[in-house]
């Protein structure tokens, strides 16, 4: 058999196992240990497994995950995302609307400090929904505009989805956490112009209210943000690398819960406890994608598929746009992690053989911003959309059909957005190009 | 019993994270000062992280932590997809048995051979080992898992 028989073969294995509910990385561990050994036999994977899994681990860039993870989960314990929102409520409340207005906007804050979407959406959850119904908000939109906002979590740097693309295709993290600021503030500028319409059609569903907060939600509010300007503004302008900004910003947000007297050891203990499972999940998956990637760089297969796609006269825009197709495709039914760790091995060289008129690095970062807008679709698109699935999760009573006609106006101006940033990379690159 | 271990070893995990923080932060600090910051602070972070993933593998399947998908599979009967839970939770022993020999075996070699962090000069033989040890808490921890689903389909 050929290289790419056999990766093909474990690729399909691979996607069996996964619909037959082995965990992801599993997965492909395992179907990558098997394609592994067919290709170059048993003593070279023996001894490769000697240092990779510890090596993999120990790695630089990869440490920015847990610490980041760390950061966002005191910061959820602390109670910052109640106070950010209480804040932006009293601000925005009296427009129609204006609650599910505050939602995004905190949202948008809080997804300066927290990396994770379902995070987010979890602590929103808490936090804001209870809110909004009590002012008398519909519930099917008050639980879609948290699961929207929740995207912002990986939308907003730190990110997730883009410290993991960074190391699967070896791009500059710095440089895609710059480039993606711009279409996350356009993320948070559309939401609240889709509220807005909503809120005209339907005005009872987004009543204007008046809501009392004290100045206290305003003392949470500040050192929240200078920890987020501190850890992104010292990120980019290279004042420290990733992984120092992520441990600068877990042990600030650490003393700030100290002391305002949010953090005791119960909360600092869930923590942990929170980090713990959340980074356990992500590296198994990376150690899982690790092995698939290395069996799959020794069969070709990735390397001849992007020459013949590259050689098959097609355009570039026309087979961009096929594969962030395909991306929405795979967001609806799949976690949105191992998609992107599957599929880069793939579709990245294939981009980058293409020709979009721009050097190469930016091409890489420009994609890198497409796969996280996509990746944001699907993390709220039916049927599978998992921050839906996080708010449902809390609001028992509310049906997910009705969630989901709330959230697709906002799915349309997601696609709108991806459009845009597709026509027009410069939204993605002008930051890169100013910065450096 | 078993499920208090894992909580332990991850808060073990996570202290080590916050300390491997604050180590960062002391060092960025002498170097604002002193213009010195503490030698191979990268190195020790690297071990620290290292360290404490491993430690949380054994707590995030106790807690059933790792995503699988099962959008296919929600028709099947609950007693069905027990089964293939347990099955996989077995093949994740395995394959976590596996590493921690592969691991045992790369951990001997390096500290034979006497292998330091470039800057620091701590063995990182010792590192591995240790990684090597919280794999085979990670089998033990997956075949409790699928102990507890054979348990309850009885």
């Amino acid at each position: 058999m050929s290289g790419t028989t056999i990766a093909s073969v474990g690729f399909a294995a691979m996607l069996l196992l996964i619909a037959l509910r082995m965990p992801v990385g599993l997965a492909m561990l395992l179907t990558g240990s098997v394609g592994y050994v067919s290709i170059v036999g048993l003593p070279p994977f023996l001894s490769y497994m000697k240092s990779t899994p510890y090596h993999l681990f120990a790695n630089y860039t990869l440490s920015v995950i847990p610490l980041f993870v760390l950061m966002g989960a005191f910061a959820e314990r602390s109670g910052l995302s109640s106070d950010l929102f209480r804040a932006a409520a009293r601000a925005l409340g009296q427009r129609k609307g204006g609650l599910s207005m505050a939602v995004i906007g905190a949202s948008t804050l809080f997804g300066a400090i927290c990396g994770s979407s379902v995070a987010t959406t979890a602590t929103f959850s808490r936090a804001a929904l209870p809110e909004l119904r009590r002012y008398g908000y519909d519930p099917a939109l008050a639980s879609a505009t948290v699961a929207v906002g929740g995207t912002l979590g990986i939308l907003v740097p730190p990110s997730v989805i883009l410290i993991v693309y960074a190391i699967a295709t070896e791009q500059n993290i710095v440089k895609l956490f710059q480039a993606a600021l711009i279409p996350a503030l356009l993320a948070t500028a559309f939401y609240c112009v889709v509220i807005a319409w909503v809120a005209r059609r339907d005005p009872k569903a987004a009543p204007p209210v008046f809501v009392e907060a004290s100045e206290k939600s305003w003392q949470g509010v500040w050192p929240a943000l200078v920890v987020a300007v501190i850890v992104i503004g010292g990120i980019y302008g290279g004042v420290f690398t990733p992984t120092e900004g992520a441990s600068v910003g877990a042990v600030a947000m650490l003393i700030v819960g100290i002391a305002r007297r949010t953090l005791g050891l119960a909360e600092i203990r869930t923590s942990l406890l929170q980090t713990a499972e959340t980074t356990g999940m992500i590296f198994l998956i990376l150690l899982g994608a690790e092995v698939f990637n290395s069996f799959l760089a020794l069969s070709r297969l990735p390397t001849e598929a992007a020459e013949a796609i590259a050689g098959s006269g097609y355009p570039p825009l026309a087979i961009l746009s096929m594969l962030l197709g395909l991306y929405i495709l795979l967001g609806a039914v799949m976690d949105e992690l191992a998609m992107v760790l599957l599929t880069l091995p793939v579709f990245f060289p294939v981009v980058s053989a293409l020709d979009f008129g721009l050097p190469a690095e930016e091409v890489a970062i420009w994609f890198g911003i497409l796969v996280l807008i996509v990746v944001g679709i699907g993390l709220v698109a039916p049927p599978i959309g998992l921050n839906v699935f996080v708010v449902a999760a809390i609001a028992k009573d509310t049906s997910l059909t009705a969630m989901y006609w709330r959230v697709l106006p906002f799915v349309a101006a997601d696609l709108v957005r991806l459009a845009l940033v597709v026509v027009f990379p410069v939204l993605a690159l002008l930051l890169v190009r100013l910065l450096n | 019993m078993l499920g208090s271990v894992a909580e332990i070893l991850a808060l073990a995990g996570g202290i080590v994270l916050v300390a491997a923080a604050v180590l960062v932060c002391v060092s960025i600090a002498l170097r604002w000062a002193t213009s010195n910051s503490i030698p191979g602070d990268f190195e020790l972070v690297q071990i620290a992280v290292a360290i404490s993933a491993f430690a949380f593998l054994p707590f995030c399947q106790m807690r059933r932590g790792n995503i699988s998908v099962n959008t296919f599979t929600t028709r099947l009967p609950p007693w069905f997809r027990d089964g293939l839970d347990a099955l996989w939770d077995f093949v994740y022993a395995l394959a976590a048995g596996f590493i921690a020999w592969r691991l045992s075996i790369g951990a001997a070699e390096t500290i034979a051979n006497r292998t330091t962090t470039m800057v620091s000069g701590l063995p990182i033989g010792w590192a591995i080992a240790a990684t090597s040890v919280m794999a085979v808490l990670l089998a033990i921890a997956a075949l409790a898992t699928a102990w507890q689903l054979v348990r309850r389909a009885r």
